[in-house]
């Protein structure tokens, strides 16, 4: 997969009842596409244990840590919505946008989530839209 | 304790431990405000903070201690939020206005 969102990377009514299932749910995903190997995935869970990667709105941004670069192989984002929102520390979570990434090809993309979560409106569609090319639309424009 | 002044900062370098999530996100934001001030905004894992040559350093309050360790002779500035952190929008008027900037 050669671009870093794809539709086949977002996904509407997830579950999970615990922030490690969630970060697992990301990591897995990297592994299912052959972005990262599973030890990145584990990285995941090893980089929640030194600071949360929870941001704020209902959002978290479960990533590797720096160590775990080496284990990527291409980078890649999921947008994992969840049906139900799970507690995350003392937060409730309702999506996770899950980073893979061996430099800095995401930087672009993490801008626009940090456009769209400061934007009601957009941010409101990241939160219920049911039509994937609208998440793509918002977080990754140049792919559309 | 280390301090610069504001109209001192030509180089903002935002640390988090993997340099991949969280401090591209606050960079991102930053960058807007100080670009049209001729001021770079990075990003870096903390751990290659030396390299960096920073001016100010903002990195995630739960970091902070390691970013000290690593840059002894830099302010490093503690932030909580990601989004809209009031630590940050102080930092940004200090820039612009050439107040003093200390670790708290």
């Amino acid at each position: 997969m050669l671009n870093l969102l794809a539709e086949a990377g977002i996904h509407f009514g997830a579950t999970a009842f615990s922030k490690r299932e969630a970060v697992a749910l990301c990591g897995a995903q990297f592994v299912e596409f052959g972005a990262t190997s599973q030890e990145y995935a584990d990285a995941m869970w090893e980089r929640e244990q030194i600071a949360s990667s929870y941001l704020g709105n209902s959002v978290a941004m479960p990533h590797g840590t720096d160590e775990s670069r080496k284990y990527v192989n291409f980078g890649q984002i999921v947008f994992i919505r969840f049906a139900t929102p799970f507690i995350w520390d003392d937060e409730e979570v309702k999506l996770c946008i899950g980073i893979a990434a061996q430099g800095d090809e995401h930087v672009e993309i993490i801008g626009n989530l940090a456009e769209a979560l400061l934007d009601d409106e957009k941010f409101e569609i990241l939160l219920s839209t049911k039509d994937k090319s609208q998440v793509l639309e918002i977080l990754n424009p140049t792919s559309v | 304790m280390p301090s610069i002044s504001g109209s001192d900062v030509k180089l903002v370098v935002i640390a988090c431990e993997a340099g991949m999530g969280s401090s591209v996100m606050v960079a991102n934001q930053l960058a807007k405000q100080l670009k049209p001030l001729g001021i770079a905004v990075k990003h870096s894992p903390v751990n290659q903070l030396e390299s960096m040559g920073a001016d100010l350093i903002l990195c995630h309050r739960g970091l902070v201690g390691r970013a000290r360790q690593t840059v002894p002779e830099k302010v490093v500035v503690a932030f909580d939020m990601f989004l809209g952190d009031p630590a940050i929008a102080s930092v940004v008027a200090a820039i612009q206005s050439g107040g003093t900037i200390s670790h708290e």
